[in-house]
């Protein structure tokens, strides 16, 4: 993010012409290999453009309308300024009965003639008879809805009525009514502008009623769209007649609560990309547990990683700024302990530069703290006993890149990673349905906070749920986040709570965030340490399986080249001879017999056919090897794939080797081949057999399915010398496939979330751009001497 | 009470826009509106219409005025006319009306054509987006690239801790303005 500030601060001087000639060809250059710099510097452009045109934009509509009003004013008057303009205004006339008027005083009789007398007024009255002794809500033919709590009305003594209370209600929401009525809006001198007004009047008995200041009527007005500055007024009439508008207060917005778990609190753009990962997002529960599951980055799994691989920086060293290059070494060297600005294992990195002024060398102390703290310094000593005596990973860099780090965790903002999802977690509950949270127009907000990263910001907002929104918005604007004052501006208020509920859920929040993010973090350490064993049993099994092969294959070797030597002296009519036991390492010390057996080594070494000719008999002796391909269709849709070919005058078997093309492998003529596949697909396990395999061909394998019956009764079938251990090596290889599996969920997992990471954690990855440009953003930290 | 009616001469209208009275000098510039209205009128338009147009040459002549050198042969009417005549072609050529609307407004004689190039449409992009924004990040950018406030000023009138935080957030508003802009952009189908 920083970066992308400082690229658009270079944006700035390229459009201002301020940069110099070699900065700016420079710049130039960069502009016509990176599309996404062109766009940046156009868009750039445009809004700056915006931003000079947007008073004069105003000033245009301003301007209009004094145009129009001039027009009208002399025929049309005050009523015209109605048509006009648009606010509400609210005539009430008893609310907090002793601390209405303009100087505070209460209101005397003559007064309360004035606020509600309603001669002169055409409009028709909705006379209500109430029950004082009941709740009741009531909602007009303008749609303001009226909700009068049980005793609202008290008499001169403060006594609440328990007879029944005679309502007149008028209303003047549309310009017409209000000219008809011959209502004004004008405030001491002020024209207002208008778009409707109410009057309330309360009888029993014939004499007029208060209300108790403690239960006041709520009202709440259709609001008119795309007005954020309503006010409030309250109407006198004044000794000509007109009504003056006084007492302006800002309209609180009413929320209106709604089922929380049907809100989304997802940061911007999480399930947008979990779609484009091809994830199910329909599926609230898996979308919860991934969002969930990304603990703040002290979980320890692998969150914290440089998001790009070096190979996109090293055209240069140079065009990296100490700033990206000292954010890249914090993550690498540091990030385990420290943050910028939190503290971890160790203490926040921001301000250690400055702490350290004046003292010794704080680069010293980052390459060997127990060195500097063996020689005595007194503050490093004091720094070693306040982190309770952990001592510092060594680390090994020059001073340079160790002022990078610095310099990085001085200028890294208050920004964290991104909102805890353990905290959305706790506060996206049924819990906190009707509160604040639960609106609407706090979800809003929660897109909003996802922007800052800032937990803080969060937690103003749940901490205060007894406060009204706008508040709050001004509180976080306040923390220099200036899109809330915009929320602040629309005066949103807040949901009621019942007594001391806030606190409640303020410590639920604070406590349940804490122990929710302790179980995740504990969950995933679990799962991952129960993977981590897995793994290494199941290399342990792969190389005991390997060893194990080449045993047989050795095996199988000696037992194949003993039947072709077998062959070829039968074919040259020679007498028996055994091989030796290593025969392929014998010394050939003469001409002889031993020819024929080393070619037969060689043969069956290679698999490749020979032919011999005895000088002595002129007899001729060949072994044939034959290539066969077996071809299986969608060869990677298998977790596993393994083809055997069973040799049925052997008591072994051997793996087909696997090619572009399929399997493949040559046959020995003088056996018959038995030819065995074994696929995995999940759980699901394939087998296909065919006996007598002719050499030379092509063999499609089709696998079916078979459970474990089908696949001893395939296996018996192909002779029940060889089923016992192919049956073993079966099993290991579906054993195989599930741990493939396995695996691979579990490289999925990770890179699902590294996906997401970005998304989910904003400021921790968006940060430094590949394409940014660093050279001048170096210059402004390292000037040049 | 009756509004002042000092009429400001040209250079009295244009200097005016440049030193923030821009709303007094529009408002006699409004007086134009009718005939510009009775144009667009005649050739396929609305009275909205025409305002809104005539409303978009206010703001490319205040942008124009800004530039002390900037100057024009006729009348500021004149030039008023001649912008929103080629606002409103523009506007024809995009919609594809009439071609009688075309030609008879190409051929009707101005007595001055304005050194305007085209409108760049997707100004009004950027200025909803950049309306869109909160009122302290218009406020900061206006002072910033209108007014050319120096940062410390700035600073000091937001009540910030200094010219790095100015700046900073001077740059995460135009930032979001950038977001706000590309949702409108991604939204709007290019013609």
């Amino acid at each position: 993010m920083r970066d992308q500030l400082h690229l658009m601060e270079l944006v700035d001087n390229y459009l201002d012409g301020i940069m110099n000639s070699t900065d700016r060809a420079a710049f130039e250059e960069r502009m016509r290999k990176s599309d996404e710099l062109t766009a940046l510097v156009e868009d750039q452009q445009h809004l700056r453009r915006a931003a000079r045109r947007s008073p004069a934009r105003a000033a245009a509509k301003k301007a209009y309308r004094k145009h129009m009003w001039g027009k009208w004013a002399p025929w049309a008057g005050v009523g015209a300024a109605v048509l006009i303009a648009s606010t509400a205004a609210l005539f009430l006339w008893t609310s907090n009965n002793a601390k209405v008027g303009a100087d505070g005083s209460p209101i005397d009789p003559q007064e309360y003639r004035m606020l509600t007398d309603t001669t002169g007024t055409r409009l028709d009255p909705l006379v209500l008879i109430i029950d004082p002794t009941k709740d009741t809500t009531l909602v007009t033919p303008s749609g303001v809805v009226l909700d009068i709590p049980q005793g609202a009305f008290v008499d001169s003594l403060g006594v609440a009525i328990t007879t029944p209370v005679r309502l007149t209600i008028l209303e003047a929401f549309d310009p017409l009514d209000i000219m008809k009525a011959g209502l004004s809006t004008m405030s001491g001198d002020t024209l207002l502008e208008s778009g409707g007004m109410f009057y309330l009047d309360a009888q029993a008995n014939g004499k007029p009623v208060k209300i108790d200041p403690a239960k006041p009527l709520t009202a709440m007005v259709p609001a008119i769209l795309g007005q954020d500055d309503m006010q409030l007024y309250q109407g006198v009439k004044r000794s000509d007649g007109i009504i003056d508008w006084r007492n302006p207060k800002p309209l609180k917005k009413s929320l209106v609560p709604v089922d929380i778990t049907t809100l989304n609190f997802y940061p911007p753009g999480y399930e947008a990309k979990l779609a484009d990962l091809g994830q199910d997002v329909t599926d609230k529960a898996f979308k919860d547990s991934l969002y969930y599951s990304f603990v703040s980055r002290t979980g320890g799994e692998n969150t914290m990683r440089w998001p790009y691989e070096d190979r996109d920086f090293v055209q240069s060293d140079t065009t990296w700024s100490p700033y990206s290059m000292g954010q890249k070494l914090f993550f690498e060297s540091c990030a385990g302990c420290h943050t910028p600005t939190r503290d971890l294992t160790g203490p926040a990195l921001q301000g250690a530069k400055a702490r350290w002024a004046g003292k010794r060398s704080i680069q010293d102390f980052v390459r060997n703290s127990q060195e500097v703290i063996a020689s005595g310094d007194v503050y490093a000593q004091n720094l070693f006993r306040r982190w309770k005596a952990s001592v510092m990973t060594k680390v090994e860099l020059s001073d340079k890149e160790i002022d990078a780090i610095l310099l990085y965790a001085d200028a890294a903002t208050n920004d964290e990673d991104g909102i805890d999802p353990t905290k959305i977690k706790t506060i996206w509950n049924a819990r906190f349905n009707n509160t604040n949270l639960a609106t609407k127009e706090f979800e809003e907000r929660m897109r909003a906070l996802h922007g800052t990263c800032n937990n803080a910001a969060l937690d103003a907002y749940v901490n205060n749920l007894d406060r009204d929104l706008s508040e709050i918005d001004q509180q976080v604007g306040a923390m220099g986040y200036p899109e809330f004052d915009h929320f602040a501006e629309r005066n949103d208020g807040h949901v009621e709570l019942p007594a001391h509920a806030a606190d409640r859920l303020r410590t639920f929040y604070e406590n349940n965030s804490r122990a929710e993010a302790e179980a995740i973090r504990k969950t995933q350490d679990k799962f991952w340490r129960a993977q981590w064993k897995q793994d290494v049993k199941s290399d342990a099994k792969r190389a005991e399986h390997a060893m194990a092969d080449e045993v047989r294959e050795g095996e199988l070797f000696q037992k194949e080249l003993q039947a072709n030597i077998d062959t070829v002296y039968a074919q040259l009519g020679l007498k028996h001879r055994w091989m030796p036991r290593s025969a392929w390492v014998v010394p050939v010390v003469n001409t002889g017999w031993w020819n024929v057996d080393i070619a037969v080594i060689q043969a069956t070494t290679s698999r490749a056919s020979m032919s011999y000719t005895d000088p002595n008999s002129d007899k001729t002796a060949t072994l044939t090897y034959t290539p066969l391909i077996v071809e299986v269709a969608d060869r990677a849709s298998f977790d596993e794939l393994v083809v055997y070919l069973i040799p049925n005058q052997l008591n072994s078997y051997q793996r087909m080797k696997e090619g572009a093309g399929g399997f493949t492998e040559r046959l020995n003529s003088i056996f018959t081949y038995d030819l065995f596949c074994l696929g995995m697909k999940g759980t699901q396990r394939l087998a296909f057999i065919s006996k007598n395999v002719n050499a030379g061909n092509t063999i499609p394998a089709s696998l079916q399915p078979v459970d474990e019956n089908a696949l001893r009764q395939m296996l018996g079938r192909s002779g029940q010398r060889i089923e016992g251990g192919l049956l073993e090596e079966a099993r290991f290889h579906e054993w195989l496939g599930a741990d493939k599996q396995r695996r691979k969920q579990n490289q999925a997992r990770v890179d699902l979330k590294n996906a997401l990471l970005p998304v989910v954690f904003p400021c921790t990855l968006g940060v430094a751009r590949p394409d940014s440009i660093q050279t001048h953003v170096m210059k402004e930290y390292f000037p040049v001497k | 009470m009756k509004a002042k009616t000092t009429t400001m001469n040209d250079a009295e209208l244009l200097a005016a826009m440049r030193d923030g009275r821009a709303e007094q000098a529009f408002t006699q510039l409004y007086r134009q509106l009718s005939d510009i209205q009775t144009m667009v009128r005649t050739h396929g338009g609305s009275r909205t219409e025409a305002r809104d147009l005539f409303q978009d040459a206010l703001v490319i002549i205040h942008e124009k005025a800004q530039d002390t050198g900037f100057t024009f042969s006729g009348s500021l009417a004149a030039f008023l006319y001649g912008i929103c005549r080629n606002l409103w072609l523009a506007e024809l050529r995009v919609k594809g009306k009439a071609e009688k609307h075309i030609s008879a407004l190409t051929a009707q004689p101005s007595n001055e054509e304005p050194s305007i190039n085209n409108e760049d449409p997707l100004m009004h992009l950027a200025e909803h987006a950049f309306a869109a924004l909160g009122e302290k990040c218009r406020e900061l950018l206006t002072r910033f690239y209108l007014n050319a406030e120096p940062l410390a000023t700035i600073a000091q009138a937001f009540g910030y801790a200094g010219e790095g935080a100015a700046k900073t957030r001077k740059y995460k508003c135009l930032e979001q303005a950038r977001e706000k802009y590309r949702l409108l952009l991604s939204n709007t189908k290019t013609i």
